[in-house]
């Protein structure tokens, strides 16, 4: 019959319309009552998707990366970062830059006294976390940095870059885990 | 492998366009970009770049504005490096440097027109006496799905040429290919074709590996697999979804899409920490292992949830009588001519022509799966909606099997290395992408970074069937039979 | 990939000279260097009587100080030919 395909496309229609309905039914508090929050939508939800960004965010998987960090130790208060330059060299768009340190004699050591990004142009690809031999940098989960100047706001330097290692426990805690058992069985291995 | 070698003063070759007019797009970009004429082609023009730009981009001898050396190409940033912003360091200020004997102000586009013509007219249909009027759809219209130009010649509302004008998004993404090393490509090649992003990852992984000679881990080509068609599936509900926007159905049918996308760009963003910019393959494997609960969460979404809402969705769309009356027999190309223009992909598929990368020269893993390639023979947009539909099941039949068989095991061959050593040679590598053929054609010759990486664009080259699928048919037309063309313009322009 | 690299062995037949002569300048292990007057020629051989019905990928690639090239030489253009009907060996 004429007109059968239009008629059952918008019974589609109407099935999501009460979708959304239902939906609210079924999530008690509703998630529009009260004090907003974090949303975490699964393969099973039905009904609306959409999120009422800022008041509601998504949550962000542990993996997810934005703009690197650099990693201080919580008890030592010491940079992990070597200033070996692993990160500088491997980033695309060639965002990183950092100034060495260097001793009373003037020989360079291990450590950045200079250390930037330009995150207004970083393209978020995690390469400098993925082949870091130190894990100093990570990508931090910290996405809301829109500023009216690129220069100096969007320049970060070595002091804004900078959280501690809890900081990145809390954030990472699979892979934290994991490499701090990596760091200690290789650590048993060399005493041994 | 043809190849023709020419020498460096005027170096010309004859058209192959009178034997395979597919190439006309492509020999345009490289007398763009390379500056190699081309005798016998029936409209030479830069394409990408503008008859403004002084020089041929891609040629060696050409440097880009903030240009240092090879492979590390900002040195000068580093070890001492101060604050300077890149472009204030660029050589000619406000990026203007035109060629000798141009002249802006008198500057004529290529694709000219004039808006009416008062040549007889008259199409035949009727004692009317019409005048030809040229419609310039683009860059900034919302049916071109990014930033093109469609320059239409019309009579009444019948379509008699149409011209498709792009590199409005060009960046070079070939030159910066060749001063990167190899590594720092696999980030660039997402931002391709963006909403296939881990296709992308794939297609340039497989030719570095063609020439390294290296082989990844079955768990890490059963993941890439996973990946690959999740990504068909995504990349095909979002065409799904806007050919319904171009034909007025505004926003429903999409959002109903995207939000089955969605679920998988979450899966993407759990394993890789992007949605979109992947970033996921690495050369012999993958970046990180699956993180937990990550395959028990793909089995909800491709044995549960994604089937329930293909059904869904064809139950919405498939009968629909306007859609029917929309794109049944509209933009017909028969298989010979598709052939002919080097179109690939789904519309290849929509006429008849059972041609399947993954089916004739399979890469990766997938000689071991079990699909169906399509075969519809309407060879109009009605059918390119079909063939998207059945090749989202049969993609999601792909994964189910994968999920399935997925062993345990190692994610990396050998040791990951921020410097991969490529030894000289070259390859072509080219993988059935969402859009069509999509091919990476690498030389190197032992450095860092590739002597020449060419990417094949499915986007661009389908271009090349866009005039004559338009042609006879109205205006209105020529919006979905782009659609149904699906072309991302990061790609397009590359 | 390996089931596929088999394939990739260039084997000029010589119905090509004979049909196109002069076309075929040199041959390596996966290319045919093609003298440039007579492209067209062999295309259309190659299309009509080699199955070679589908032009995948034209580009150009600029051989300045490269190993082995000089003036002469610099420009090269790559045609990458494939069939669809399947049956046909690949050209590659």
């Amino acid at each position: 019959m004429f007109g059968l395909g239009v008629v059952k496309g918008f019974g589609v229609t109407l099935k999501r319309f009460a979708d959304t309905y239902i939906d609210d039914v079924k999530k008690i508090p509703s998630r529009y009552a009260g004090q907003r929050g974090v949303i975490d939508q699964g393969p099973e939800d039905t009904g609306i998707f959409t999120i009422q960004y800022p008041e509601e965010k998504r949550t962000l998987p542990e993996r997810f990366r934005y703009i690197p960090m650099l990693l201080r130790d919580d008890e030592t208060g010491e940079d992990r970062c070597t200033a070996c330059g692993i990160c500088a060299k491997v980033c695309p768009p060639q965002c990183i830059w950092i100034v060495r340190d260097k001793d009373e004699n003037g020989r360079p050591i291990t450590r950045p006294t200079e250390f930037y990004i330009d995150a207004s142009i970083c393209m978020s690809c995690g390469l400098c976390a993925e082949f870091c031999p130190f894990d100093a940098i990570k990508m931090n989960h910290e996405y809301e940095l829109a500023a009216f100047d690129r220069y100096p706001k969007l320049v970060y330097d070595k002091e804004e870059l900078t959280v501690l290692v809890s900081y990145y426990a809390k954030l990472y805690p699979t892979q934290y885990t994991e490499e701090e058992k990596a760091r200690a069985d290789k650590a048993e291995k060399k005493s041994k | 492998m043809l190849k023709a070698r020419l020498p460096a003063e005027t170096p010309e070759l004859p058209s192959v366009t009178p034997v395979w007019p597919g190439a006309e797009l492509q020999e345009d970009e490289i007398w763009d970009l390379y500056g190699i004429k081309f005798d016998g082609h029936p409209f030479l023009r830069r394409i990408l770049m503008w008859d403004g730009f002084n020089g041929h981009p891609m040629r060696k001898d050409w440097k880009e504005a903030f240009f240092e050396e090879e492979g590390k190409p900002f040195s000068s940033r580093w070890p001492e490096g101060h604050h300077a912003w890149a472009e204030d360091r660029v050589p000619w200020h406000g990026n203007v440097n035109y060629p000798d004997h141009f002249d802006p102000e008198t500057w004529k586009e290529p694709v000219t027109f004039e808006a009416v013509q008062d040549e007889p007219g008259g199409n035949g249909n009727g004692r009317l006496h019409t005048q030809r009027i040229v419609v310039n759809m683009g860059p900034h219209h919302p049916s071109t799905h990014g930033v093109f130009r469609m320059v239409a010649t019309l009579e009444g509302e019948t379509i008699i040429s149409l011209k498709p004008v792009m590199g409005y998004l060009h960046r070079n993404h070939e030159k910066i290919g060749e001063r990167n090393t190899f590594i720092m490509n696999i980030p660039y090649t997402d931002r391709l074709d963006y909403l296939s992003s881990m296709s992308n990852n794939l297609g340039y992984v497989l030719a570095v590996e063609k020439l390294m000679g290296i082989k990844p881990p079955e768990r890490a080509e059963y993941i890439r697999v996973i990946m690959a068609e999740l990504t068909r599936v995504c990349s095909h509900l979002w065409s799904i979804g806007f050919l319904l926007n171009d034909l007025g159905a505004y926003f429903t049918p999409a959002l109903y899409t995207i939000r089955e996308r969605e679920l998988i760009l979450d899966l993407f963003e759990e394993a890789s920490g992007a949605r979109m910019l992947c970033n996921y393959m690495r050369f012999g494997g993958v970046t990180r292992d699956l993180p937990t609960g990550w395959l028990e969460k793909c089995n909800t979404v491709v044995f549960d949830r994604l089937p329930r809402a293909i059904d869904e969705l064809e139950r919405y769309l498939t009968n629909n009588e306007i859609i029917l009356a929309r794109c049944k027999g509209v933009g017909y190309l028969s298989a010979e001519d598709l052939v002919r223009y080097s179109v690939s992909g789904p519309m290849l598929r929509a006429s008849g022509l059972q041609y399947d990368i993954r089916k004739v020269e399979p890469y990766s893993i997938y000689d071991r799966f079990d699909f169906e390639v399509p075969k519809f023979d309407g060879c109009d947009v009605y059918d390119r909606y079909r063939v998207r539909m059945f090749e989202v099941r049969q993609a999601v039949k792909i994964v189910q099997q994968a999920l399935k068989q997925i062993p345990e095991g190692e994610i990396q061959t050998g040791k990951k290395a921020y410097q991969v050593r490529v030894p000289a040679g070259e390859a072509y590598a080219r993988i059935e992408a969402p859009k069509g053929e999509l091919g990476f054609y690498i030389v190197s010759d032992g450095k860092p970074n590739p002597y020449r990486y060419r990417v094949r664009a499915p986007s661009f080259i389908n271009l090349n069937a866009l005039e004559p699928m338009c042609i006879g048919y109205k205006i209105a037309d020529s919006v979905i039979v782009l659609g149904a063309i699906d072309i991302v313009l990061g790609e397009t322009d590359r | 990939m390996s089931n596929t690299e088999a394939t990739i062995t260039v084997e000029v037949p010589a119905r090509w000279q004979d049909a196109v002569p002069g076309a075929v300048l040199s041959e390596d292990a996966n290319s045919v260097v093609v003298a440039p007057e007579s492209l067209v020629a062999l295309c259309t051989y190659l299309r009509d009587h080699e199955g070679y019905d589908y032009l995948s990928n034209v580009t150009g690639v600029d051989y300045l100080n490269f190993k082995g090239r000089d003036a002469s030489n610099r420009f090269e253009v790559v045609y990458h030919l494939y069939s669809t009907r399947g049956a046909v060996a690949l050209l590659c």
